[in-house]
């Protein structure tokens, strides 16, 4: 992946997408090959190295949210920020940039349970932005999400993009997510077995080219 | 069917609840071993020494059944409301609530039973490290004791009733409630609602207990200077309240206050830790504050009774410093005369020495009249040579006194000792004697009178003698004491009837007396410590773990946002650290004052050689052991949710998977 991409990882189940996103996440550990990020291998780091590298380099939005229920939503967001022991300036100053720019400024100080789904995936975004990590994971990201708070948040991911600069993975199932990614990638069985890229095609074009593929594909994408 | 899947529940559920379980198995064992003691033939043998020792033995029992019923109902039901869904899920599935009610009862049928069997066995070696304690208190020689039919079916019964009353209470709750109310996920966590009030609320209980403490240290003070102790008693229950209710409020606002400092929450995990903290002490308030109280009580019953049997120790030498002390009145007929006496105390040792004394008395009250607050009504005036007074604190290795045309005041009783007698000028044989001073510092060498004054030798010259009094050394310092004490009594004719009667004082006897109702309080109070401590901690730990699979979910988060091994073990460790001390540390930290007191009171009652260091120690070797109990627990706690809490890398990165 270049800097700045955003791309989808799609595929049937048990095609390796979630395996991929762990290994490049550093959770699980490739049996074979390798895994550059920046130049680095991180599947021959230390375990002590990965945690760091986790802190400051990945950033990750998973399915369920995954905020802590016990912290506001503030709290959440600073908490990357926290564990790399940033000062207190520097980590307001990066929470109110972050919460400006996903327009969640206003519920900084509620608890998780008190947003809407669509609010809680914002601010799991915004915990992933915080640290300006040179690579943010997302996991399903619209898993647990209608189709209007989906249609939210992928527009959010498309601000942090090409706004923000942030370079995402995305894993998900469904073909209208896909298609706001600039670049698609296929597996199966664990292989890489297409790749679509956006180019100037509008993100209809793209919806439709994603549909064909996973016909070819036999896959079981979900269409909304 | 029902016990097999009982058996299979129990099964997985003994891990979680493993400490819960050693617990209640402790708290039998120990139950077992002091029914049996208060019912063992040899103990009742002393028992005609203490007769309070049956009775505080019962009395100890009921409280601590009564702690540890409440502490099993509670237990009981938070296991069953742990697995609410899951009986829920049952009844859905078709299950009728008598098919639930009969399972639960069936497992918590299975774990009383192997806590009972535990407990029992385990009480039968507690029983004889028990009886093991007592003799050596005792200063007896340790025997193998039999066990007492009465005190094996007592903790049966009794325990059969605690197990069954936590469960009926559980099956009522599952025959109430409705299938909907199993379902429902419960927060086990909620933030506080008003933080000023319960800040400000914080700030005045916290300020009240220490106020509280200090009223009653100055009560205590006045106490022992005979002023009214039921006022003492008033303010001793006055600050149990205060410690519930500051650790009450406490509890819901510390965590609070800490996660307002912005410095303090951005280092590494401390909002988690934090944030984990306030919502959990405030659901669990009210229970912080419970075992706060509990524990201060143990600790403070703990301390009393250790410092019961130093006072007792250095008391024995003080109450009767010759092996058998005799004090004869004069106006009337002796029940048994020295000689007699002198003859029975043979049959049981010979003498070594004997010291005569006597007190004389010239039937004046000039100095009686002046004591205030005590009906000094049939007093006079009584008076010991002052060499006489000399030859007796010399023979028990005291300094001599010298008196320069002075008296000297001598009592046992604190308020007479504080008796001005500057203004009191007394004349004997032309010559004028002025008061030096009282003390309460010296032995009982006259033991039925309530005070005495040293004069010197000429002042007393030619004044009757009131009382003829001797202190013998024998050749065994420890004879049979009951049966010399039986001897030596006699009866007398009195205006209520006939009465026993005794005008000798044995050492041995006063030493069992003493040993037996240290022995008693120490047994006891240790007893009723250990529970209420192990109770304590148990519920602690079973509150602890009962919330792992929240904090699994909690921590596979941290990890995934880049938390090492370290900086997840150090913020569980300070989480469950918290959650434990938040009762603990108040209590252990009192037993600084207790000591400082325990200290004062030695000095009160001028002990020679005991001084408020001993006090301390005796403090701080109690906080040390409750300390060791409270680390035992605390890491075996620590240990079993580090087993399940905390990721430690890729090898265990399905495990962050299946969880989040």
């Amino acid at each position: 992946m270049a800097q700045g991409e955003f791309t989808a990882v799609m595929g049937a189940s048990g095609s390796g997408k979630s395996t991929l996103l762990n290994v490049i996440a550093t959770i699980d550990r490739p049996s074979s090959g390798s895994i550059l990020l920046e130049g680095m291998d991180v599947a021959e780091m230390r375990e002590q190295d990965l945690a760091a590298f986790r802190r400051d380099r990945l950033g990750f939005i998973f399915q369920e949210y995954n905020l802590l229920d016990t912290l506001t939503v503030a709290e959440n967001i600073v908490l990357p920020l926290n564990l790399q022991k940033r000062p207190v300036r520097e980590t307001q100053d990066r929470l109110q940039a972050v919460a400006a720019s996903l327009e969640i400024t206003d519920q900084l100080s509620k608890f998780p349970r008190q947003l809407s789904g669509g609010q809680r995936q914002r601010a799991a975004c915004a915990r992933a932005l915080i640290t300006q990590p040179a690579l943010i994971l997302a996991d399903e990201p619209t898993g647990a999400l209608d189709s209007a708070n989906s249609k939210t948040l992928m527009q959010t991911f498309t601000v942090m993009n090409q706004s923000l600069g942030s370079t995402i993975l995305m894993v998900t199932h469904d073909a209208i997510v896909g298609s706001y990614a600039s670049r698609i990638l296929f597996l199966k069985d664990g292989k890489i077995w297409n790749e679509l890229y956006r180019g100037d095609r509008t993100r209809q074009a793209m919806y439709h080219e994603i549909l064909s593929a996973m016909a070819v594909l036999g896959g079981e994408a979900d269409v909304r | 069917m029902f016990a097999k899947l009982a058996l299979r529940n129990v099964k997985r559920q003994i891990s979680n609840y493993l400490i819960y379980f050693v617990t209640v198995a402790l708290s039998i064992a120990l139950m077992f071993a002091v029914n049996n003691l208060s019912y063992s033939d040899r103990i009742r043998e002393l028992s005609e020494i203490s007769s309070d020792m049956h009775t505080m033995f019962t009395m100890v029992t009921i409280l601590s059944c009564l702690v540890t019923a409440l502490v099993l109902s509670y237990a009981t039901g938070f296991m069953l409301k742990l697995r609410k869904k899951e009986f829920g899920m049952y009844l859905t599935l078709g299950m009728t609530r008598r098919n639930i009610q009969t399972l639960f009862a069936c497992e918590t049928g299975i774990l009383s039973f192997l806590a009972m069997l535990v407990g029992m066995g385990a009480g039968l070696v507690i029983f004889q490290l028990v009886v093991a304690l007592f003799a050596s208190i005792m200063e007896l020689p340790f025997a193998i004791s039999a066990y007492s039919a009465k005190g094996i079916l007592l903790t049966l019964a009794v325990s059969l009733g605690m197990f069954l009353l936590s469960t009926l209470v559980s099956l009522r709750y599952l025959k109430k409630t409705t299938i909907s109310d199993l379902l429902k996920k419960e927060s086990a966590e909620k933030s506080e609602k008003y933080p000023v009030f319960w800040c400000i609320l914080s700030i005045l209980t916290v300020s009240g207990l220490i106020g509280s403490l200090i009223v009653t240290y100055q009560n205590l003070m006045a106490a022992f200077h005979d002023q009214d102790g039921v006022i003492l008693l008033l303010w001793l229950l006055v600050d149990l309240v205060m410690v519930f209710l500051s650790h009450f409020t406490f509890s819901r606002t510390i965590a609070g206050m800490l996660l307002r400092s912005n410095k303090l929450k951005n280092g590494g995990t401390n909002t988690v830790v934090l944030r984990g903290l306030s919502g959990k002490m405030t659901v669990n308030s009210l229970l912080i504050g419970a075992l706060a109280t509990l524990l201060v009580f143990a600790i403070a019953m703990s301390n009393v009774a250790l410092g019961e049997k130093i006072y007792s120790d250095r008391s024995i030498a003080k109450d009767c410093p010759y092996d058998v002390m005799a004090m004869l009145d004069c106006s009337e007929e002796p029940g048994i005369s020295m000689e007699e006496g002198e003859k029975i105390i043979e049959k049981y040792s010979p003498i070594l020495s004997r010291m005569d004394f006597q007190l004389y008395s010239s039937g004046e009250t000039t100095l009686c009249s002046s004591i205030l607050g005590y009906d000094v009504m049939g007093w006079t005036d009584k008076f010991m040579p002052l060499s006489q007074f000399n030859a007796l604190l010399t023979g028990c290795g005291y300094d001599p006194v010298a008196l320069e045309g002075q008296y000297l005041l001598i009592t046992f009783v604190q308020g007479i000792g504080e008796t001005d007698f500057s203004n009191k000028t007394i004349h004997f044989n032309g010559t004028t004697y002025s008061w030096t001073g009282s003390s309460t510092r010296y032995p009982e060498f006259a033991r039925r009178a309530w005070m005495y004054f040293v004069m010197p030798d000429e002042a007393v010259a030619g004044m009757p003698v009131s009382n003829v009094c001797a202190a013998y050394t024998l050749e065994n310092s420890r004879p049979d004491a009951m049966a010399m004490l039986k001897d030596l009594t006699y009866i007398q004719e009195t205006e209520d009837g006939p009465e026993e009667q005794c005008d000798f004082a044995i050492k041995e006897d006063y030493r069992l007396y003493s040993n037996a109702n240290a022995g008693t309080l120490i047994i006891g109070t240790l007893y009723v410590s250990t529970v209420f401590v192990c109770m304590a901690l148990a519920i602690l730990s079973v509150k602890t773990l009962s919330t792992l699979d929240e904090e699994c979910r909690r921590y596979a988060v941290l990890y995934r946002l880049g938390a090492d091994v370290r900086m997840q073990k150090s913020a569980l460790f300070r989480q469950i650290g918290a959650f434990f001390l938040m009762p603990f540390a108040f209590p252990l930290l009192m037993t600084v004052p207790m000591g400082v007191i325990f200290g004062k009171v030695y000095e009160i009652w001028d002990f020679q050689g005991l001084s408020g260091q001993k006090a301390m120690e005796t403090a701080v070797l109690i906080s040390l052991v409750v300390a060791g109990v409270y680390a035992f627990y605390f890491f075996i706690t620590y240990r079993i949710a580090c087993d399940h809490v905390i990721c430690y890398g890729p090898e265990s990165g399905g495990k962050t998977e299946r969880i989040l």
